[in-house]
């Protein structure tokens, strides 16, 4: 009993979001009910940045409007710091920061004006307006209509909404959406800075090279369920086939040996490809047996955009137009068991059953 | 705070102040044709007026004396109609008399300004529905109560303090603009027309009219705002605005009027209990059943609509609307602008 406290203490102090079963449908005219979360698990630690990727289409945004109280979910568990979601939601709403989708502002108010509203609502002095216009770089254009703004500056103009509260829970969605690849490296950098003092980042994004770079661990969905999730280098090692690239001075001398040492291998322009090889020195033990003296040896490992494809069955195949709902359908998990009913049989001497 | 924070962006929009501007730009052309057709009486004028009014008093007193007598009792008293059972005896009211109604080619204040308030009021209700609804209208499609709620998520608390923030402006612009209309028209009547006998009557009957006419901006105000609630656009309420006038001011109204036995469906519009709030007394007529088999009149079948009446109707169909604007708001998925 004792250690059951303490270990829910515990996931209490490093969980710091939680989904479960989350579930959501929308209802339209012509298609009847279409599901756009179906049971996804979801689950992010303190000081984490946390990737959640997934082809469109596949719940992303759904779920994160789930989780700031834009959407109702048919079902499911969401906790924020512990607190059930969205009953607590008011409790906590002050230490998440949050962009959603697509920078929408008032056109006609300053950047200035959007965010001095926006924090006046909870008492955030001007001060602090000042500070983040300044982190995203928008000082100098704070007191421009919005609607001069163009697609990146109107999201450094969400980013800095988000980071108004100082939160401890930043949710961005698509938050390199229309920036310039300095403002993408920028940030990059912003949300290393806010994890490395212990700020807790969910970020979707399709910008995988930058994901990758970014994040300490993903969830990659698809059709609205979890298909992968876990630290991204883990999640690459998953999909890791254990190819290895050799490079000799006579690729035509070199095959022969590796096959007659059982291994699968074949020429790739100018190089060989031994899949599946899980010892690389025994590649360049076999080959230097015979004098042929290896140049280069790489042990070939797929990138997250690889493995997001793969995962998600997204991956282009030629001649072929894929749709946005083609993507993996990842099977239910299964139905909790429960013991059958045990049937009672009344043996009497009469009814002939069993001695 | 909320409610603070609404009512400075609601100052910050620019849209507000067009409104203002337009109603100002009204006003002004009110004013503008008022002065044209206005000069300034003469004695002899004022003096022939004054005579002319002394002498209506004098036969108005007995007329009023009997309505104020008769209008508490029934329709009929002693086997005997009586016909100023339920009347407003204001109009017989001798007090209310006064030397300008007998002065032409003057603009009076005491005469003239009254109904010169309804159509102001209606300006000023329209001006305020429009606003109203463009204040919540423009959030949606604009990501502005995207915004509002990831920072405040408790809706009905977003919700109120946004009507709250334009029912307040409004109403302080509404009683503003009377304020600065009433003063021009005073300055107009007293410098090229003629202002009238401003008395304790007359003053008690027309703060009495602009109290009433106020509940029009209120009234509007809630209503616009709720439908650009509900439809998440400013378009919504103007649509809906032009629809509900072809449909049923014009639409119920023509086919009560010339269809026999569907003169109630007058009752499904809102302007008989809008007159009845501001004048006291509306009827619905059926004039096809004053006339008996054998062509003989009869008293056509009427239905009245009085002041509580129409207060309640108007009160019952506003809150209805608020109430279903706040219900939905309250459950709506915020899936896009």
């Amino acid at each position: 009993m004792r250690r059951k406290v303490w270990h829910s203490e515990v996931m209490q102090v490093t969980v710091v979001c939680e989904i479960s079963g989350l579930r959501k449908s929308f209802r339209t005219l012509r298609r009847g009910p279409v599901v756009a979360v179906d049971g996804l698990d979801l689950v992010v630690h303190r000081g984490e940045v946390h990737g959640f990727l997934g082809p469109n289409g596949c719940g992303k945004t759904t779920t994160l409007r789930a989780l700031l109280g834009l959407v109702r979910a048919d079902a499911g568990i969401m906790r924020v710091f512990g607190e059930p979601l969205p009953e607590r939601l008011p409790h906590v709403v002050n230490r998440v920061g949050a962009i959603v989708e697509a920078p929408n502002f008032f056109g006609n108010f300053t950047g200035f004006q959007t965010l001095r509203l926006l924090a006046s609502s909870v008492g955030i002095p001007d001060a602090r307006v000042h500070e983040v216009l300044e982190i995203v770089g928008l000082r100098d254009r704070a007191r421009q209509n919005v609607k001069a703004y163009s697609l990146g500056m109107r999201q450094r103009l969400a980013v800095a909404s988000a980071l108004l509260k100082k939160p401890e829970l930043l949710i961005l969605d698509e938050p390199a959406n229309g920036l310039d690849p300095a403002g993408i490296r920028e940030m990059r950098e912003l949300m290393q800075s806010l994890a490395a003092n212990g700020v807790t980042v969910l970020v979707s994004s399709h910008l995988l090279g930058e994901v990758e770079q970014l994040c300490d661990t993903v969830t990659i969905v698809s059709r609205g369920r979890r298909v992968h999730t876990g630290k991204v280098a883990d999640v690459i090692a998953s999909q890791s086939t254990g190819d290895v690239r050799v490079l000799v001075a006579d690729p035509e001398a070199a095959l022969p040996v590796l096959a007659e040492a059982g291994l699968e291998a074949h020429r790739v322009n100018e190089h060989i490809v031994v899949p599946r090889m899980n010892d690389p020195a025994f590649v360049t033990r076999t080959l230097g047996e015979k004098d042929i003296w290896v140049s280069e040896l790489v042990q070939l490992k797929p990138d997250l955009e690889t493995v997001f494809l793969q995962l998600t069955g997204t991956a282009p195949v030629a001649g072929r137009y894929p749709q946005v709902d083609d993507s993996v359908r990842v099977p239910p998990p299964p139905l909790p068991v429960s013991a059958p009913v045990a049937e009672t049989i009344t043996v009497t001497p009469e009814s002939g059953g069993p001695a | 705070m909320l409610l603070k924070v609404e009512l400075r962006r609601f100052f910050t929009r620019r849209f507000g102040m067009v409104m203002s501007l337009a109603t100002v730009a009204a006003m002004a052309v009110i004013l503008i044709i008022a002065m044209a057709n206005s000069h300034k009486p003469s004695a002899d004028e004022i003096a022939y007026a004054e005579s002319e009014a002394a002498a209506a008093r004098i036969d108005m007193a007995p007329r009023f004396d009997e309505c104020q007598r008769m209008s508490p009792l029934p329709a009929v008293v002693d086997g005997e109609e009586n016909w100023l059972s339920g009347q407003d005896c204001a109009q017989y009211d001798p007090d209310l008399i006064d030397a300008a109604n007998y002065l032409y080619g003057s603009v009076s204040f005491t005469q003239d300004v009254p109904p010169l308030m309804y159509v102001f009021g209606c300006l000023i209700a329209m001006a305020g529905m429009v606003t109203a609804a463009s204040f919540v209208g423009a959030e949606w499609p604009t990501g502005g109560m995207t915004n509002l709620l990831l920072w405040k998520p408790r809706r009905m608390e977003v919700f109120f303090s946004k009507l709250g923030a334009s029912l307040i402006t409004i109403t302080a612009g509404a009683f503003g603009l009377t304020g600065v209309f009433l003063l021009l028209m005073w300055v107009i009547t007293s410098v090229g027309g003629y202002v009238g006998d401003v008395n304790s009557t007359w003053l008690g009957e027309f703060v009495e009219q602009v109290l009433r006419m106020a509940a029009l901006p209120v009234m509007l105000t809630v209503v616009g705002f709720s439908i650009a609630m509900l439809g998440r656009r400013t378009a919504a309420a103007l649509g809906a605005l032009a629809a509900y006038a072809v449909v049923f001011e014009f639409g119920l109204r023509i086919i009560g009027q010339f269809i026999p036995g569907l003169y109630f469906l007058e009752l499904f519009t809102l302007s008989p209990y809008v007159i009845g709030w501001l004048i006291g007394r509306y009827e619905i007529v059926d004039y096809g059943s004053s006339y008996s088999n054998y062509g003989d009149y009869v008293e056509p079948t009427t239905i009245t609509i009085d002041r509580v009446g129409g207060s309640i109707v108007l009160l019952l169909f506003t809150l209805v609307l608020v109430g279903a604007a706040a219900w939905v708001f309250k459950r709506r998925d915020v899936a896009n602008g």
